[in-house]
């Protein structure tokens, strides 16, 4: 099944694998309670829009268990946002989207918790909510302004094609389904501080929007994470928000107080992927050859801004996926509904700027009655240094290889004419086959962000302990990082510990986001070991130039460039010492044997207003190509086989890595295949469980899944040449999608321009229509 | 009679005779045992994370079994006469176990929220077969939600496991003591009585009865996998319960020539085991029906008696004719599948009365059945229409039909008026088109969560379309 070489060197294994598979890994309701400590439950609204006339605690404050009931007055600020302050932690006078926390109940008990919340009453004056885009956009509800990028002409450009295509493109939302739901425990600290442990991408901006809540200074607040249970993007930033309100009832009672939020509660209160619509015209001539493209992007952010002008923008830098656009105007708006404020999620827009492309794709092939793999191949970024439509050169691009070795190792041609067959003949099923594409920019799009820093402290026995900003939610970057700070050493990576991310050692960090984890706290973790190894190699020449010497003074320069850390040694041509002897002397040395780094991405920027720009570091590159099998009286889809070729430059760990690649494959395909969010008329979520709510499960995975890496050593800008992989192979779930568009295609259904994302048995089957199989 | 219950808990025993009965089972092991390698995700059996292992005598085949189970939705009441083992107890000398490695080594565990789960549904699966193929992993591992890894290296772990290397959990814990709690205490009746709850778990049926008439409101508690959801989800409170679990005769499955007959507690493994190599359209369906850990405990009685609109089993057991058997006071009675349900959740069984066992007639000769599950995903996923066709031919004509759909009304249908339309007609595609058309004039769908009015009209009439395919093409 999967291409790799598990004996690489590279590979060694996940650094927590042993404590999860005996259940030892401790997650945030894993601690054991401390005495006195209180559970909270989250009292949530219950309509989608409408002023708060009053909220009544008495009831539940009269429960026998209950300490407390907190509001929003109870904050010395009740209002947070990632970029803009707009979203109260508990709504207190306008409620915004149903399930909204209004209340926080604190109680001895968690059954005490829960139940008291019902107790909770909140009287609202009702007001009309907006559910959709379209309403959104008829109501005049923004909470963005209009983005835009350019490039050349395209309104001449598409008068002048020979064929045009306009259309709406729909895709939905996606719920994170972190095994973990949102989970966090506050313990009061001396002198009116606060420690949080929380499972959160972001330490950083827990401890920041706890301090302004709480109306204590940074340096008050310490937050820990050890590692989550799954985060997708999903405790990017709303973590923050849970956290803020378990060291609110903190405050209040001095104890240490845990929020442990049900997967249903979980489901209903956060926001999602941004479901969004899309409106788009193209033109192109005879061959499939694109010569305009414009889109206008509408992005659903729900009710409050979170992260939302950001995953719209990185929705418009992929539009072209990985197709060359000489002529488009792509232009995008946030618009404001009553939802839960919709937040990141692996892809961070991407997947919905790449999924219109592949679509329109699909489109021009049938419309043009050639095969889309043509389509793609002919419109694909080559290696003539093309820019995107922000600007930005495609540099070492591996794309056109991509295409070719995939397409000569699945023989595509035999597999469709094998799939040609197929649907001549069955009366009950449909085929389809697409291979798509990724070309995802590697970068936080906000320039500042992309900064790390790591510290690194090597003990008198030669092991090492690491620390970054990063934070472990599966993904293995603590793994990535004990690989690049084994291999500096040159020692082996079981002597090398990453530690939880904590405030107090890693300050002003970043979220682990955006595909950039390992990138950037791997990079930093490097600067540090480098400052380590300059004074270790000093001190290994002057020993070998006089053993005897009282004190070693590292202090001056001398050139180290020939000494080598391989091998648990430390090595020129003339001497050849042991890392743990010359570790041990550093310190009776006196020579620091610790170092903080820090990193900042070289040669990027953007310019918003001009829609122009060096947004990415670099691309991370890869194609699918899928086959699904449709039985055409339920809609029902199987995946039949799947191949990935994927370019992560020179892979840091590729047991890591498969695993990245083979999870946002099947989360994608889950996005664009079965999970499908309902709700009420009301705006209740409907589905908010795995009862209702359907991740892919194992029996959903392709019946044939090859995954394999190309070579590709021109990456030399990224840390240790490799590259980054947490979102890219996201996009490629799409592949399965566009052979459901594929197989829609050979049958008579004549409305198949209309298909929406997720492609459910139930949307499949509007597509169908109720033609008779017999 | 017991006033407490009794289980061992990774090889050691426990007895309660307090309100801890009440506890679902993961609360017991995180809260109250401090285990906290089982995870709870959903609360309602739907991902596996709290999966653990439940060793207990087989009665039907006095075997000591070892099965998963999901603890967040097993009521620790249940769990007399058990033995648990949970991810803490399966280390072997400490160290990690050959299942445990392979996981480790092919990265099987990412974030590492549902590897316990998925540990402990491997366990089940190298307890219990012989042979290892990847369709096999994948039936094992259905009851297990990953939203990390897309399942590859779970697999590749699997397959890796050298099984000459697993030691059985019969094996690692065979204390005497132990063993003899499994397979040789008898069943006695068990009454636990708290000031909020009451457990009753008699060990006879007409104890139960009487329990019945003395409690009219008393609710059955099979295995608790929808009543358990419901504790959790806050929707039902349970004061009072009356379990069939220590009754030896709850756990008969006779099979003979003419019938299936299965008793109350008789789980729908036990089912797909007895079944093996007959009755092949029910043996498939039941080999996708629900997850390893809801079919261990679940049964077919328990899936009836609950009357669920869209349960999977029961389109088939109305086409086949089954016969409800009933016991109360005044003995026993048998009432036709058919004629059971009256409406939604209202079927024919009085408040004294209980369902002793469920049977159903063997196809006979020259009978075609088929079963149809419809939903978002194919494996564990609520139908939003399922449906059962049973017919026999004479030559070209239809002699007889049996139709039944399921999620398309407020209980499960039968569709006599197209039935008797259609036989004596000639097996034709014109025939069964027209009749496709006319399933819509019997049944009235809803629109819900899992599917709109308009989807389950048209599935309903494409599966009939179906059934005709697949009938006409078995008989080429």
């Amino acid at each position: 099944m999967k291409k790799y070489n598990k004996k690489h060197s590279s590979s060694n294994p996940h650094d927590s694998g042993a404590s999860h598979v005996s259940g030892e890994s401790v997650f945030i309701d894993d601690r054991p309670e401390q005495v006195g400590e209180l559970h909270l439950a989250i009292v949530m609204s219950e309509v989608a829009h409408g002023k708060i006339k009053n909220i009544k605690t008495d009831k539940a404050k009269d429960h026998a268990d209950v300490v407390t009931v907190l509001t929003g007055d109870d904050f010395c600020d009740n209002t947070w946002g990632p970029i803009v302050k707009d979203q109260p932690l508990l709504a207190n006078k306008l409620i915004s989207h149903y399930s909204e926390p209004v209340a926080l109940v604190v109680a001895k008990t968690r059954e005490a918790a829960y139940e008291a919340r019902k107790l909770v009453e909140v009287s609202v004056d009702e007001l009309e909510p907006v559910f959709s885009v379209d309403n959104a956009i008829a109501n005049s509800s923004y909470l963005s302004d209009e983005f835009q990028i350019c490039q050349g002409e395209s309104k001449e450009a598409l008068e002048k094609s020979k064929f045009k295509l306009e259309g709406i493109f729909e895709n939905g939302g996606q719920e994170h389904f972190y095994l973990e739901s949102q989970a966090c425990i506050s313990y009061p600290d001396e002198n009116g501080n606060i420690h949080i442990e929380s499972s959160s991408q972001h330490p950083t901006e827990v401890q920041h929007v706890v301090a302004h809540a709480l109306g204590l200074a940074q340096h008050q607040v310490v937050c820990v994470v050890k590692r989550m249970g799954g985060g997708f993007g999903g405790k990017e930033s709303q973590a923050s928000h849970m956290a803020a309100l378990a060291a609110l009832a903190t405050k209040a009672t001095g104890k240490p107080c845990r929020l442990v939020l049900t997967k249903d509660d979980d489901m209903k209160i956060t926001g999602k992927r941004h479901p969004f619509k899309n409106w788009y015209k193209v033109g192109f001539d005879e061959k499939g050859k694109i010569n305009a493209l414009e889109v206008n992007f509408y992005a659903d952010g729900g009710a409050y801004l979170d992260l939302s002008p950001a995953i719209l923008q990185r929705a418009m830098f992929h539009v072209d996926n990985a197709y060359f656009l000489e002529n488009a105007t792509i232009k995008g708006r946030v618009v404001k509904t009553n939802r839960s404020p919709n937040t990141a999620f692996r892809g961070f827009g991407g997947p919905q700027g790449a999924a219109v492309i592949e679509s329109i794709i699909e489109d021009i092939s049938q419309k043009l009655k050639v095969d889309s793999l043509e389509v793609r191949k002919l419109n694909l970024y080559d290696d003539s240094g093309l820019e995107t439509h922000y600007g930005q050169k495609v540099e070492n691009n591996f794309l056109p290889k991509i295409f070719s070795d995939l397409e000569t190792k699945v023989n595509y041609k035999k597999w469709r004419k094998e799939v040609d067959d197929f649907n001549r003949s069955s009366v009950t099923h449909v085929k389809g086959l697409s291979l798509t594409a990724t070309k995802f920019g590697i970068s936080f799009t906000s320039k500042f962000l992309n900064q790390a820093n790591a510290l690194v402290n090597v003990h008198t026995d030669g092991t090492v302990q690491v620390s970054t900003g990063a934070t472990e939610m599966g993904q293995g970057v603590n793994t990535k990082i004990q690989g690049i700070v084994s291999e500096a050493f040159g020692i082996s990576p079981i002597d090398v510990r990453l530690m939880p991310t904590s405030t107090e050692k890693n300050h002003n960090t970043s979220a682990t986001a955006a595909s950039s984890g390992s990138d950037l706290n791997g990079a930093a973790a490097l600067v540090a070991c480098q400052e380590i190894k300059i004074n270790l190699a000093k001190l290994a020449i002057l020993k070998s130039k006089n053993d005897q010497e009282d004190e070693y003074n590292t202090e001056r320069d001398i050139d180290t460039s020939k000494v080598h850390f391989k091998d648990n040694m430390i090595t020129s041509s003339s001497f050849s010492y042991s890392f743990k002897e010359i570790v041990a002397l550093a310190y009776m040395n006196r020579i620091s044997l610790g170092a903080r780094g820090h990193f900042k991405t070289p040669e990027i920027h953007y310019d918003v207003k001009k829609g122009k720009g060096r947004p990415f570091l670099y691309f991370t590159n890869g194609a699918a190509v899928s086959e699904v099998l449709i039985d055409k009286a339920t809609g029902d889809t199987k995946i039949l086989r799947t191949d990935i070729l994927m370019d992560l430059g020179r892979p840091i760990n590729e047991g890591i890595d498969y695993g990245q690649v083979a999870g946002a494959f099947i989360q994608g395909l889950g996005w664009a295949t079965g999970e499908s969010l309902e709700y009420a008329d009301s705006g209740e979520l409907l589905s908010h469980s795995p009862t209702t709510y359907k991740i892919p499960s194992i029996q959903d995975t392709p019946r044939e899944f090859n995954i394999e890496f190309i070579r590709n050593n021109t990456n030399t800008i990224n840390v240790r040449g490799s590259k980054a992989v947490g979102e890219p192979p996201f996009l490629l779930g799409l592949s399965a999608w566009n052979a459901i568009k594929n197989a829609l295609h050979y049958t008579d259904s004549k409305t198949f321009d209309e298909l929406t994302l997720p492609a459910t048995p139930e949307v499949i089957m509007k597509q169908l229509g109720e033609g008779d199989l017999i | 009679m017991r006033d407490y219950i009794q289980f061992y808990l990774n090889g050691e025993l426990h007895k309660i005779n307090n309100k801890l009965i009440s506890l679902n089972l993961s609360d017991y092991l995180r809260y109250e045992k401090n285990l906290r390698g089982t995870k709870v995700v959903c609360a309602e059996g739907d991902c596996g994370a709290c999966t653990v292992m439940l060793g207990k005598k087989n009665h039907s085949t006095g075997k000591l079994e070892y099965q998963s189970v999901n603890s967040c939705i097993l009521m620790v009441a249940l769990l007399d006469g058990s033995h648990i083992v949970t991810v803490e107890g399966i280390k072997t000398e400490g160290k990690l176990n050959e299942i445990q490695k392979c996981m480790v080594e092919n990265n099987g565990a990412q974030c590492g929220f549902c590897t316990p789960g998925f540990i402990m549904s491997l366990t089940d699966m190298f307890e219990n077969k012989e042979e290892i193929d990847e369709k096999k992993c994948r039936n094992f591992l259905t009851g297990n939600l990953c939203r990390c890894t897309g399942y590859g290296s779970i697999l590749d772990a699997a397959l890796s496991v050298d099984k000459s290397k697993v030691r059985k959990l019969e094996d690692l814990y065979s204390d005497k003591a132990l063993l003899d709690f499994l397979n040789n205490s008898k069943l006695e009746s068990v009454e636990v009585k708290t000031d909020e709850f009451e457990f009753y778990a008699p060990n006879s049926f007409e104890k139960a009865i009487e329990l019945k008439e003395e409690f009219p409101k008393i609710r059955i508690i099979s295995s608790a996998t929808d009543i358990g959801v419901q504790i959790n989800k806050d929707r039902f409170e349970p004061h009072r319960l009356l379990s069939l679990q220590n009754i030896k005769d709850a756990y008969k499955l006779d099979i003979d020539s003419a019938f299936i007959k299965v008793g109350a507690k008789v789980s729908l493994s036990a089912l797909e085991q007895g079944l093996e190599g007959q009755e092949e359209e029910l043996s498939e369906f039941l080999r996708i029906f629900a997850s390893p850990q809801i079919k261990n405990i679940g049964t077919l009685v328990g899936n009836v008696a609950n009357g669920s609109p869209i349960g999977d089993t029961l389109p088939y057991l109305i086409v086949t004719d089954a016969i409800v058997v009933i016991l109360g006071p005044s003995g026993e009675r048998r009432v036709n599948f058919s004629t059971f349900y009256s409406g939604y959740k209202q079927m024919d069984l009085k408040s004294d009365e209980l369902i002793s066992s469920i049977e159903i007639p063997r196809l006979s000769k020259g009978e075609i059945l088929k079963i149809y599950k419809v939903s978002r995903r194919k494996d564990l996923d609520i139908s939003s229409v399922n449906a059962a066709f049973k017919l026999k031919l004479s030559e070209k004509n239809i002699e007889d039909i049996q139709i039944s759909f399921g999620g398309v009304g407020p209980t499960v249908l039968r569709l006599p008026k197209l039935e008797k339309e259609l036989i004596g007609k000639e097996f034709t595609a014109d025939v069964f088109r027209d009749a496709s058309h006319k399933i819509k004039n019997e049944i009235t769908p809803m629109s819900d969560v899992r599917g709109s009015k308009e989807y389950r009209y048209l599935v309903a009439k494409n599966l009939f379309q179906r059934f005709f395919l697949e009938v006409e093409g078995s008989r080429i």
